[in-house]
């Protein structure tokens, strides 16, 4: 697992050393995108809720069991982080936020509009105690506007901007992924406009307040649809797994399983036609001839796939150049010797949890990203928090505890505690 | 004070976008992307932001302006390009002669940025490996964008690796796919209906480039602290396997494979599209105290 390469990649540079992030985000929109900072090297500080923490992230698992307490819902978007948990409904927690604002870059937080700055921890106020601090509010539908009151959820965003209306097959449903990629691709945008802020700030020495709405970002990725509206007076039809601007690009099914396929340009499509042996789709040559025949086209080559396997077609594409790829899952990327030579299947292991595994595409060559740990109890960095970034003393976060400011996992709910043979120690920072 | 949805709408409202600075003014990018719309949305989202990017096509223009739904362009050019050719300047330069090879080395040491969405190795044939840009830009950025990468068994594999950059091989390749679309068991729909099925927009090309101009400008600020340039390789096929919630990481804890699950939700119910009398709507109620609210308002306090 820790072979040369592993360990040259954790003996580079970070490329975010240096910064540090005020993490109060739930659900994965946010916390996906402060993940984003911490894989590159930021000090991200993780608030959740004592006890109980981002319950509803915490909570979701297919078939609701939390192998070695780890929660999936959890893991997959909060790695690398400080977990501290802070009961934001009292002064003190206000406080204590406060406190870590003034010393960090970058604030995110995806409540309500408007709830932070009720709370006296919105951009206004932070501004005062830190002017150059960058705040990231990551909204459904933004902080103005006649819905910006909604809560989103990702399926709401899939659906509200028509993504899901025009993925899927024709006569069958409307579809959305069934990642929540409302939720992945806006805290991505999120992370690249934090950073693209803080570069604003090197210059000018100036902080700014984003608002960003996940709803936009689903719209600006739907790439030639809002022309097409705008120029046809048609909405855009679902076309399931054939790709009507790029003919042909399709996903077919096989004898045996579901392969891609790609052949663009002319010399691709010829070898297309040349491996199917079909003199006939060879008129078809001229693009435009082929997105203007596009039923006829991927019927045929459909009709092809489907008398060959996948490692038939795979062969020809080698063979006769056009791009094939067999339609992979989580067991066939894991397995994966280019994958696992590239260690975008990042093995590691955990601190408190052992051995995991998590994909790894940052491969930057002089700082790449990283993951360190994958997730932590509730509370479980409270100390390195308090004590160490905001240097209070023992006394006093005593008594942040036994006020119930400071908290840490409930036992009762596995998914926010340590694994049960942990020896106390193991993970602990401070 | 005023109320916060007035402030932000004062402060945030892009009608005074124009009056503002923008973030990466001071920054150059050269966009090399032939045929990928990864590198192109990536340029793209730099432009946003105030860069000024040179979009270098081969003469006669890329073949990404060729890509659009019915065939329809304005003035030559496609819809998709229409949408994504926005904020940049363009020149066309034919790399593969030595002239034109020569020019773009004269032009590296103008640019911050260099993004390429060629085969792994398809510069270095050209004479232009990356130690050669590297003497020729310290200080240059360049991100290399393919579905396979730039090292790696399959990136080598001329046979694989050596054409298009397609956002179908993305999503197929990446495990996305795999996990959308209508299970087996869905009978009452068309048999070609249930397969795993790609995103209808370009969803492995915007991950890509969304994750590249992502890694872009993380290295970016540590330029900003070092003074150093680097080299990256971006894989969009990786970008959207990232994406696909916690799949890849359930897989290795337990070997539970995540399949099609039509418009439900893995984890969690409700959070789901149900049909309704003119049309799909989505239904959230997982939380305790809105799953109560929901039975109420269905009237089945059995359910609760």
């Amino acid at each position: 697992m820790f072979d040369e390469k592993f360990r040259e990649i954790m003996a580079k540079n970070e490329a975010l050393e240096g910064f540090r992030v005020l993490d109060i985000t739930r659900i994965i929109y946010g916390p996906w995108a402060a993940n984003l900072m911490a894989v590159m090297g930021a000090e991200v500080v993780h608030v959740e809720i004592p006890k109980m923490g981002d319950i509803l992230i915490r909570a979701v698992t297919p078939g609701g069991v939390f192998p070695r307490n780890l929660s999936p819902g959890m893991m997959c978007c909060n790695s690398n982080k400080y977990y501290v948990a802070i009961d934001m409904h009292t002064p003190e927690g206000i406080e204590l936020i406060k406190q870590i604002a003034a010393k960090s870059d970058v604030v995110m937080e995806n409540f309500k509009p408007g709830t932070f700055d009720k709370w006296g921890i919105g951009y206004r106020q932070l501004r005062e105690i830190n002017p150059g601090i960058v705040y990231v509010s990551m909204q459904g539908f933004g902080n103005w506007g006649p819905i910006s009151d909604r809560p989103s959820y990702d399926a709401y965003a899939q659906g509200i901007t028509g993504l899901a209306e025009i993925s899927g097959f024709p006569d069958a449903l409307a579809l959305k992924s069934q990642a929540w990629i409302g939720d992945y691709l806006s805290g991505t945008i999120a992370a690249f406009l934090t950073l693209s802020a803080l570069h604003h700030r090197e210059k000018t020495g100036e902080g700014q307040f984003i608002d960003l709405s996940q709803a936009e970002v689903l719209m600006r990725a739907m790439d030639w649809t809002w022309l097409f509206m705008g120029k046809t007076g048609k909405t855009r039809k679902r076309s399931g797994n054939w790709d009507m601007a790029v003919v042909p690009s399709l996903i077919a099914k096989t004898k045996d399983g579901y392969v891609a396929m790609g052949a663009f340009p002319e010399s691709e499509f010829s070898g297309l036609c040349t491996a199917m042996e079909n003199e006939e789709l060879k008129k078809y040559t001229d693009i435009d001839l082929r997105i203007k025949n596009a039923e006829f086209i991927y019927k045929e080559i459909d009709k092809w796939a489907a008398g060959k396997t996948n490692s038939e077609i795979l062969d020809l594409s080698r063979k006769h150049g056009f791009a094939a790829s067999p339609v992979m899952n989580t067991k066939s990327i894991h397995e994966n010797p280019h994958f696992n030579q590239r260690k975008t299947v990042w093995k590691f292991e955990d601190p408190v949890y052992g051995d995991l595994a998590y994909p790894n595409p940052w491969h930057l060559g002089e700082t790449p990203g990283r993951i360190r740990w994958g997730m932590r109890p509730v509370g479980f960095d409270n100390e390195h928090v308090v004590r160490r970034i905001l240097g209070l003393g023992e006394a006093e976060v005593e008594q942040l505890y036994n006020k119930g400011v400071l908290g840490k996992w409930d036992e009762n709910f596995p998914a926010t505690s340590p694994p049960k043979d942990w020896d106390g120690k193991k993970g602990i920072l401070y | 004070m005023k109320n916060w949805t007035e402030w932000a709408k004062e402060n945030t409202d892009p009608k005074d976008a124009t009056k503002k600075p923008q973030a990466l003014d001071d920054i150059k990018v050269l966009d090399l992307s032939q045929g990928s719309f990864a590198g192109i949305f990536a340029s793209s989202l730099l432009s946003e932001m105030g860069a000024e990017v040179v979009r270098v096509e081969p003469p006669g223009g890329d073949i990404s302006r060729e890509m659009t739904p019915e065939g329809l362009k304005i003035n030559e050019t496609g819809l998709a390009y229409l949408v994504e050719g926005r904020n940049k300047y363009h020149i066309t330069l034919d790399i593969t002669k030595d002239k034109g090879l020569e020019i773009l080395e004269d032009m590296l040491p103008k640019f911050d940025i260099l993004i390429e969405t060629f085969p792994s190795k398809y510069l270095e044939k050209r004479g232009l490996d990356r130690e050669r840009i590297e003497t020729i830009n310290p200080w240059l950025i360049h991100c290399a964008i393919n579905n396979y990468g730039q090292e790696g068994p399959m990136a080598e594999d001329e046979g694989i690796s050596e054409t298009l950059d397609y956002d179908v091989i993305t999503q197929a390749l990446s495990g996305f796919a795999w996990t959308v679309g209508l299970p087996e068991d869905y009978t009452e729909f068309p048999e070609h209906s249930r397969v795993p099925t790609r995103m209808g927009n370009w969803m492995g090309w915007y991950a890509g480039g969304a994750m590249a101009a992502f890694s872009i400008m993380a290295a970016l600020l540590n330029r900003d602290m070092t003074g150093e340039g680097q080299f990256m390789d971006i894989s969009p096929a990786e970008a959207l396997m990232s994406l696909n919630n916690y799949a890849f990481h359930l897989y290795h804890l337990t070997g539970q494979v995540i399949n099609r699950v039509a418009n439900f939700e893995s984890a969690a119910y409700a959070y789901n599209y149900v049909q309704a009398k003119d049309g799909l709507v989505f239904l959230a109620g997982y939380a305790d105290a809105n799953w109560k609210a929901l039975c109420s308002i269905i009237d089945r306090p059995d359910l609760v």
